[in-house]
């Protein structure tokens, strides 16, 4: 195997901050190297290092025995490189943007359609040629810049965050796509914040402040936990009770839910007696499981963020009530000819945590835009907390928290005057104000941040300073539409502690992902494809739909991307037969 | 929010500030600096006596000779002179015999309007000298004459009628800006979202934004008060306070223009697009450049709506003469109307977006 990408000592600097600090690292042709690492790691700014697009302030990287300083033009001739938003030009058509790119590379295309005929095949784009690019859907978008970066038929291809925003089917596509690249020879980068993205590379660089801290196959790695990851089965009680209990035992490393269970790492070196007890505590069993790439990564940054949050203490505790939450009555809406989401109708009782799932375009946005009172309701009704949303959408309003993907928090204000102005539009009284605002600053140890602008802020900061802003108003259904997308496992973590803990005092959470790790914290999922609701039921219960002998223990992602499929050769025969 | 961000703030102070001076010299419709050409085939006095009267006059920049036509012509094609005199070579004589005679006076018709001005200035010149050569003559009665007298305006400075139009076109784009981007600005950094998923109704939510753009352009046009009376010694022969009351009403239709936009803006590229959009028709049908009486009957139907054309017979009124507060409640009123009318729309045009 040959060296792709030779770094030396690289070092880079922004400021005060160390982006990069002394890299050495070789990267193989024919190969996928994954790098891997919590945000502000440096994983962008290696990334631009390799596409020669950053000076580095000592030490030197060679793609292809060209050294990315002095020999710039060639590099650029053997490197495809996908940044976080590809740059298509939203205003043109599939096929002129990749014209435009051919263009760019001097190749000509208009007398030779064989290279665009082999990219549109691979991407499976054909049919969408004469479509803008700003109508495309996150998955195809992706696959257009990938097709767009694959133009100059590269010897090193690097794909910053490609999966972000990207429904479990299109990242599949996207995976054998890129499986098929580096089958040929080729040389793949791909950066991820998702580890079992990274677990699935051959190579993986795991950077942390700069600083590489493993270098080598996942599974090497992941081995090193062997032993020690384990599953507490069959709850009786409240796992996420249990969860927020067990990640204060002193022996334990990290802990997640994974649907009914709850898995578990223990510290290096410690004996499970401890746990085993904890265990029997809830009636539950304890067995020992695969480690996943996630886990080691975990104990190998020294573990995740407690299990206690400090906000759900403050919360008040919302009593109980049997009534529901929300509740969609044949939900539907239409855009012109377009039906959006047809008849969907669900149930959500207080103190769950409801996902809504679905590929991008499916319709689960639509419905989520409704609930919140973002998008007029076609037909049908939708209630939150007993109240029509037609009839006092105002009242709603007060019920409900609503924290967006982007964390749509005000650039020009600093952060406290953004907890300040969210205060306010929830027309809360002086004195509540100035008790709610010291509160959050308190819980979420805003305080050093207070004067900054929250565009220059570290991303967990940026997303409780989200969580904050939402959860002024005391909200009694919490709305979060992708809100760890893009978000690396620490912060993820962090932020599901506090979800957890809000749920634990009352709260009801309806939440959008495309990460299907995220899905396995909720308590039920409902499945939109193609406008319809095609199922709803706990993540253990949707996985077991598809287990079968082939599929012994399916994922949720496995269950998601099969029950899709299901009904899109369902729907399509149904169509041919009509 | 504009406040915090240095790039807005600078926009806000520093544009309105550079406009009042660019725009005060630049568009100005005196003629200055007028180059003239002569062919003199007369070697009398009486064409060196009209030469030496045009020379010295103020409007006259240079003034070339030609020896002949040829050269002369294409002076006038390169556009090196404005107005061209030439004197045929018995022109003083027929001066001293008494009959009448004749200078052939070239304009470049290209810039009609400069080159009018520049010719009632060299006729006035010729009359002058003519009254002189009549009145030396004993039998000479002098015929009756019409005196013009330039009321408002006397000497028909054309800064006095200028400067003042500035004052309600500077705040008219710092208005338009800030309601056209307000929104616009929201939505593409999806803050308007958050907003919209707050109990705010769009009524609430349009009022904040057009309160700060209030301020933000009456400031400005305030500003501007000081600037125009003692930068360019302007005098003020109505009442300022009338003035500043009319800025408001103004201001508020102007930014209900701009918030119009700004509802069906997705980008603040678009809202800037549809700014520019806007704003020539605006200046056009104004009054600003020429009379809207002149206009065809549709366009004067159009200015009908154009906040800016009440506002300038408002501005001129106050400064150059002493309008009363019944005839500014007259220009007032119709503003009023147009704000009223442009900021509903803008708020159907939220809610209607939420469909």
């Amino acid at each position: 195997m040959d060296t792709a990408v030779d770094i030396q000592g690289l070092n880079k600097s922004f400021g005060e901050t160390r982006a990069l600090e002394d890299v050495t690292a070789q990267i193989m042709t024919g190969q996928l190297t994954g790098i891997v690492g919590p945000d502000g790691a440096g994983k962008t700014t290696l990334m631009r290092s390799l596409a020669g697009l950053y000076v580095p302030d000592s030490g030197a990287v060679s793609v292809c025995g060209y050294d990315t300083l002095s020999q710039a033009d060639d590099i650029h001739g053997i490197t495809g490189y996908m940044p976080q938003r590809f740059g298509l030009y939203e205003d043109l058509t599939v096929i002129e943007n990749m014209r435009l790119y051919a263009d760019l590379r001097g190749l000509d295309t208009r007398s030779d359609s064989t290279l665009f005929d082999q990219l549109l095949t691979f991407t499976a784009l054909a049919p969408f040629t004469g479509r803008l690019a700003g109508a495309l859907s996150g998955g195809m978008k992706q696959k257009l810049g990938l097709a767009c970066a694959l133009m100059a038929r590269p010897k090193v291809l690097l794909l910053d965050e490609p999966s972000v925003g990207v429904d479990p089917v299109s990242r599949q596509d996207l995976w054998e796509m890129v499986q098929a690249l580096v089958d040929d020879g080729m040389a793949v980068v791909w950066c991820t914040a998702y580890l079992d993205e990274a677990e699935r590379c051959q190579d993986v660089l795991l950077l942390d402040h700069g600083q590489i801290l493993y270098h080598g196959a996942p599974g090497d790695l992941t081995e090193r936990l062997n032993g020690r990851s384990y599953l507490m089965q069959n709850i009786i009680g409240n796992r996420r009770s249990a969860l927020t209990e067990a990640l204060q035992l002193a022996d334990v490393c990290d802990g997640v839910i994974q649907g009914a269970s709850v898995r578990l790492v223990l510290k290096e070196d410690c004996d499970d007696t401890p746990i085993n007890a904890f265990a029997r505590s809830y009636q539950a069993t304890l067995v020992h499981t695969a480690p996943r790439f996630e886990d080691a990564f975990i104990d190998l940054l020294g573990g995740g963020p407690g299990g206690l949050s400090a906000l759900a203490e403050r919360m008040d505790v919302i009593p109980e009530s049997e009534e529901t939450m929300v509740r969609c009555v044949e939900l539907t809406k239409k855009f012109g000819d377009f039906t959006a989401t047809d008849r969907i109708s669900f149930d959500v009782h207080q103190g769950e945590i409801f996902g809504l799932l679905g590929p991008n375009g499916a319709g689960k946005s639509t419905t989520f835009k409704m609930l919140c009172g973002l998008l007029k309701i076609s037909s049908g009704a939708a209630e939150v907390v007993g109240l029509d949303i037609r009839r006092s959408p105002s009242d709603v309003k007060f019920q409900l928290g609503y924290m967006a993907q982007k964390f749509s928090l005000y650039g020009t204000l600093s952060v406290g005057q953004n907890l300040d102005f969210f205060a306010g539009v929830y027309g809360l009284s002086r004195a509540q104000r100035h008790q709610r605002i010291a509160e959050m600053i308190e819980v979420f140890e805003l305080a050093p941040i207070l004067e900054r602008s929250p565009d220059d802020i570290p991303l967990g900061f940026k997303q409780r300073l989200a969580l904050a802003c939402a959860l002024m108003h005391r909200p009694k259904v919490l709305f979060l539409d992708e809100p760890t997308s893009g978000v690396d496992p620490i912060t993820r973590r962090e932020f599901w502690t506090h979800i957890t803990g809000l749920v634990a005092r009352g709260v009801t959470v309806m939440v959008t992902t495309h990460f299907m790790e995220e899905a396995e914290y909720c308590d039920r999922v409902a499945l939109v494809n193609r406008s319809q609701l095609i199922a709803l039921d706990t993540p253990d219960n949707l996985k077991a739909l598809v287990t079968d002998a082939d599929h012994p223990e399916p994922t949720m992602e496995d269950a998601f991307i099969r029950l899709v499929e299901q009904q899109n050769r369902l729907m399509d025969a149904r169509e041919a037969a009509a | 929010m504009f406040w915090r961000d240095p790039k807005s703030r600078g926009m806000l102070l520093g544009v309105p500030f550079i406009q009042i001076v660019l725009f005060s010299h630049a568009a100005t419709m005196d003629v200055k600096n007028v180059d003239v050409g002569i062919i003199n085939q007369d070697s009398g006095r009486w064409s060196a006596e009209l030469i030496q009267r045009v020379s010295s006059a103020r409007f006259v920049g240079e003034v070339l000779h030609y020896e002949n036509p040829e050269d002369f012509s294409i002076a006038v094609e390169n556009g090196d002179i404005l107005l061209g005199l030439q004197f045929p070579a018995d022109f003083s004589r027929r001066v001293i015999l008494g009959e009448t005679a004749d200078v052939q006076v070239v304009i470049d018709g290209r810039k009609a309007n400069s080159g009018q001005v520049a010719f009632s200035y060299v006729s006035a010149i010729a009359g002058g000298l003519d009254m002189e050569i009549m009145s030396s003559n004993e039998h000479y009665v002098r015929p009756a004459q019409a005196e013009v007298r330039y009321w408002f305006n006397p000497n028909l400075e054309f800064r006095w009628f200028m400067v003042p139009t500035l004052i309600p076109i500077v705040s008219m784009m710092t208005a338009l800006l800030m309601g056209a981007l307000s929104i616009a600005r929201e939505r593409e950094l999806g803050t308007f979202d958050q907003l919209l998923v707050s109990p705010s109704t769009p009524l609430e939510i349009l009022v904040s934004k057009t309160l700060p753009a209030l301020l933000g352009a009456g400031f400005v046009g305030c500003l501007c008060l000081p600037l125009t009376i003692f930068g360019f010694d302007l005098p003020v022969y109505g009442e300022l306070w009338i003035l500043v009351l009319a800025l408001l009403p103004f201001i508020f239709s102007v930014v209900g223009v701009g918030l119009v936009i700004s509802s069906l803006a997705n980008t603040q590229q678009q809202a800037i697009l549809g700014l520019f959009f806007m704003m020539m028709p605006i200046m056009l049908t104004s009054g600003f450049s020429t009379p809207v009486e002149n206009m065809p009957e549709f366009l004067q139907f159009m200015a009908g709506a154009n906040p800016l054309k009440y506002m300038l017979v408002v501005v001129h009124g106050t400064f150059l003469k002493s309008m009363s507060a019944v005839e500014v409640w007259d220009n007032v009123w119709p503003l009023l109307v147009i704000g009223g009318v442009t900021f509903t729309t803008a708020v159907v045009f939220v809610q209607r977006r939420l469909q």
